[in-house]
């Protein structure tokens, strides 16, 4: 993939409710608080320009493949992996979603066979160790602690 | 009345499966994660995904939000579609643009163009160009000097139009 230049967007509440948006290209691949610092300034400086009020900022990285590309026949979005994890305060869950899983992630052992994720797949072992060794939170930043379960689901 | 972020970023991987239809998934890292770390963490589990999926990862977004929790009250005839226009010029001799929205009226002169002389416009175009800025155009080139810079408004969206109509 390649890393296309960071974006910032101002968000902008008007009078009647609606949000206007103002994007400008950053110049390399700085750290957010650079960024963060710089869009402070330039926000100031647009505020005395404009009646309406700032209400949000982003600041996006984003990586775009190198080429065009197709997932395989009879790939299918629709057809979700969705794996629930318990979190480190043991009262909170985060769910990650594939697209897409593949058929034969899914275990062919009743009950739950053609729907629950076989967790004992070397693939889905590799992924739920990454889940938990690395970063990754809920919403709400609490860590991602364990798998409590993995199935199959049609989500549009 | 002042930014505060989100309790995480957001990491948005895009999928595409064999229809060419586009599929996503949504994780969060906290919000304290240095961007190089959030994509050296992106990286391992866009990997350990592509071996869950027959479609493929075609790549992702990594967004640090801020809000305001106690915005200020925007002027009662401010409109975003109002915008001003700016247009400027980059150290490889091309240009770039961005729009404010809802610009002052008293930043305009009788034909709708920006007073390039007003005292907040010089600011502007200072801390837009000024040495150490970091505001670039597409292709990453510094922005170095103001071209243009007039009112246009904007075709309202469906949802900008007044809920009362």
């Amino acid at each position: 993939m390649l890393a296309q230049l960071p974006i910032l967007v101002l968000a902008w509440l008007d009078g009647s409710g609606s949000i206007g948006e103002m994007r400008v290209t950053i110049s390399s691949q700085l750290p957010v608080a650079t960024i963060d610092s710089a869009a402070a300034t330039l926000a100031a400086a647009l505020s005395t320009c404009s009646d309406a009020v700032l209400v949000r900022q982003e600041i996006t990285y984003r990586m775009v493949p190198e080429d065009g590309t197709r997932g395989d026949s009879g790939s299918d979005k629709f057809r979700m992996g969705v794996f629930f994890f318990e979190c480190s305060d043991d009262v909170s869950q985060a769910l990650i979603q594939v697209p897409s899983i593949k058929i034969d992630k899914l275990t062919t052992i009743e009950p739950g066979a053609g729907i629950l994720i076989d967790v004992t797949d070397g693939d889905v072992v590799s992924f739920v160790e990454v889940v938990i060794d690395g970063p990754y939170c809920n919403p709400f930043a609490v860590p991602i602690a364990s798998l409590l379960t993995a199935y199959r689901q049609s989500r549009v | 009345m002042a930014l505060v972020n989100t309790p995480t970023a957001k990491l948005d991987f895009t999928f595409v499966d064999g229809s060419g239809s586009l599929g996503h998934s949504l994780i969060h890292v906290p919000y304290a994660t240095l961007a190089a770390a959030a994509i050296t963490a992106a990286d391992a589990i866009s990997a350990a995904m592509a071996l869950l999926t027959d479609a493929v990862v075609t790549g992702y977004s990594l967004t640090y939000t801020k809000f305001d929790d106690a915005p200020g009250t925007p002027a009662a005839a401010s409109r975003v579609e109002k915008k001003g226009f700016f247009d400027w010029r980059t150290s490889n001799a091309r240009t770039t643009s961005f729009t404010i929205p809802s610009i002052l009226d008293s930043l305009l002169t009788p034909s709708g163009k920006i007073d390039q002389t007003n005292a907040d416009i010089i600011a502007l175009v200072a801390v837009v160009t000024g040495t150490g800025s970091i505001f670039a155009g597409a292709d990453g080139s510094d922005i170095v000097s103001l071209i243009h810079a007039y009112q246009r408004f904007n075709r309202s969206s469906k949802r900008q139009l007044p809920g009362d109509r």
